[in-house]
């Protein structure tokens, strides 16, 4: 009896974990290709192992450069359109709804980390008539974990060639991203295989 | 907790003890029967096997975080669920075999490499979005293991990932009172109640207080209430629980004793704050909110108080010390109103009647926790007065501890004539309360 309610268990669990695989891969299999200004950020070591925080010039998006709504809470969803601008992808505008797409538009969705308000003082408050300057934008692909002991050496070429470092990001359909690799000069430096 | 070689020491004992002439040889059988019994039940095993598993699960997870390049993803993450598998099943295999200590260890073996297997796929994908969905996915796969084994380990383990799972969500995504957990807990708390798991018990008692007091503050911001209606509701709760764990205690509810426990502790703490709020400003009167739940609380406390009278837990001074109590916690905004220079006086004082009450109490119904508590909270409340000069001058200090030292001993020769009076036998002149306390040391 023990065996078939464990087994139960056992499939809930490993369907679960397939799940996990399963929407990663169809992002990095079907999603479309962009390439992402990035700036490193120190390495840390959690007990999630070794990553290089990313930041990535699509985290802060100035509303005044930018088409679209104006009027944002923190946390709440939101979707980017990306254009390719000289080798890489930059934000052209921020909805707080699925927008519809002009020309070779990608839409990646995020989530508001931070407010930035014209006035200081409208950061003590979330009152939607403080004029907002810029969001701060979490889109999940924040980290990249790395071997032990190589935390070092990519910082080091991420400082040395910082207007040639891109990160490579597949979004699917739905607006969700996930990392390639990383590219130096246009070359991978990391290619993440699928599986 | 008895030794693993216990059995093989007590063989050679039984054997010098029949040679001795001092046990039967009839007995001898019976007698190690027994032992082996015990030794079946014995802890030490499976605590052993817990403690195990939890090594080798950190193992686990550590070797996953190195995250080795060589290794293919696939073979890492096929590696990492048929370990999990194995442990599942060779853990079914031995509670089927009643080899229940090592079995229940590789079980929760099995829910920790659960953890380690989603961490394992985040870091191979490079996922950072809202990350405690995937301790929320553990606790979840913990409580399925623990509720289909069952295991108490694997519940002992959703407990405390529901802990972070909620500390995670409220502090590096501040989410306003984050109610979500009270349904997991609801249901981790419903399982330990089935499985009457005393440990499961505490686990279930701590998180709620936990989960609380990390969303005090977002709950009283919604509904408007300031510090005096967080304090006064959470005096009003601590004071029920204390005297519904008194009352379930007296119907032999196996957790009522440690229900009371909880509430005396929370109880002490928080009303021990009262006579701090005039010195950070004025107190306002209660919000409608936090007064209904003030009342409903009181009328329910006085109702169990009455109750705990009627089954002869308490008597006549016990009740009354308790009505003060109840009326003093309902009283304080009133009160302060009226006359707020007082109110640091009345409710010092009413502390210090609180923690010799439960002194009291401690002593008489052999609680060596109550006794120990109240003792603390006396101590804590004389040093308070002491050294935040409570008092305005030091005459006006010393005249507070000189009437309060009168009382005391007052109190002291009053007791002591009931006793005489109650008590048949007046021979023994010790003091009761002393009595029970040397007892019990």
């Amino acid at each position: 009896m023990i065996f078939a309610r464990l087994g139960l268990v056992i499939l809930i669990q490993t369907g679960v974990l397939l799940s996990m695989v399963w929407d990663r891969a169809a992002i990095l299999n079907e999603g479309t290709p962009v390439l992402l200004k990035t700036e490193p950020v120190d390495p840390r070591s959690l007990f999630r192992g070794y990553y290089v925080d990313l930041n990535y010039e699509i985290n802060r998006l100035e509303l005044s450069r930018l088409e679209g709504d104006m009027a944002f809470k923190r946390w709440q969803q939101v979707f980017v359109a990306l254009e390719k601008q000289n080798g890489h992808w930059s934000a052209a505008s921020v909805f707080r709804a699925w927008p519809s797409v002009i020309g070779d538009q990608v839409i990646i969705q995020g989530t508001i980390e931070r407010i930035v308000y014209e006035d200081n003082l409208c950061e003590f408050d979330d009152d939607l008539t403080c004029k907002i300057k810029a969001l701060i934008v979490r889109y999940g692909i924040d980290s990249y974990f790395i071997p032990e002991g190589d935390g070092g050496k990519i910082e080091e070429l991420m400082r040395d060639n910082r207007d040639n470092f891109r990160v490579g990001v597949s979004v699917d359909s739905e607006g969700k991203a996930a990392i390639r690799g990383l590219l130096l000069s246009g070359d991978w430096l990391y290619q993440e295989p699928v599986y | 907790m008895r030794s693993p070689f216990y059995l093989r020491q007590l063989k050679r004992d039984i054997a010098r003890w029949v040679e001795d002439g001092l046990i039967h040889p009839d007995e001898v059988d019976a007698l190690l029967a027994s032992a082996r019994l015990d030794q079946k039940s014995g802890s030490l095993q499976n605590i052993l096997a817990i403690l195990g598993s939890l090594f080798l699960g950190a193992s686990a997870i550590s070797y996953l975080a190195a995250n080795y390049g060589s290794i293919p993803r696939l073979t890492l993450l096929v590696a990492g669920v048929t370990l999990m598998w194995m442990a599942y099943g060779i853990g079914a295999y031995l509670i089927q075999r009643s080899r229940n200590g090592m079995g229940q260890g590789l079980i929760l073996l099995g829910a920790l490499l659960f953890g380690a297997n989603i961490m394992l796929i985040a870091q191979m994908y490079h996922i950072s979005a809202h990350y405690p969905n995937g301790v929320l996915a553990w606790a979840l796969g913990a409580l399925a293991v623990a509720a289909f084994t069952p295991s108490r380990a694997a519940l002992g383990l959703s407990f405390v990932l529901a802990a972070i799972w909620t500390t995670l969500e409220s502090t590096a995504f501040e989410v306003a009172f984050h109610w979500p957990f009270l349904v997991f807990w609801f249901g981790a708390s419903a399982l330990s109640h089935l499985f009457q798991w005393r440990a499961g018990f505490h686990l279930s008692f701590l998180t709620f207080v936990y989960w609380l007091a990390l969303n005090t503050f977002d709950l009283a911001e919604r509904l408007g209430w300031q510090d005096v209606d967080i304090l006064t509701a959470y005096a009003s709760l601590w004071l029920f629980v204390w005297v519904k764990g008194c009352l379930t205690s007296s119907l032999d509810y196996r957790y009522g004793q440690a229900l009371a426990r909880y509430g005396m502790f929370l109880f002490l703490l928080t009303f021990a704050v009262f006579q701090i709020i005039p010195e950070n400003g004025e107190i306002q009167a209660l919000q409608a909110s936090s007064q209904t739940i003030v009342f409903v609380l009181s009328a329910l406390t006085l109702l169990i108080i009455f109750l705990n009278w009627r089954r002869d837990a308490f008597n006549l001074l016990d009740v009354a010390v308790q009505v003060v109590l109840v009326v003093s916690i309902v009283a304080l905004p009133f009160f302060s109103e009226a006359s707020p220079s007082i109110v640091k006086w009345v409710y010092s004082a009413l502390t210090i009647v609180a923690a010799i009450w439960f002194l009291s109490l401690g002593a008489r119904y052999n609680e060596r926790f109550v006794v120990n508590l109240a003792l603390i909270a006396f101590g804590a409340e004389t040093l308070y007065i002491y050294f935040r000069e409570l008092v305005d001058t030091l005459l006006n200090q010393s005249i507070f501890f000189g009437i309060g030292g009168a009382i005391l001993v007052a109190l002291v020769f009053v007791l002591e004539f009931v006793r005489r009076r109650s008590t048949e036998d007046h021979e023994d002149d010790d003091d009761y309360a002393f009595q029970t306390v040397e007892a019990e040391s």
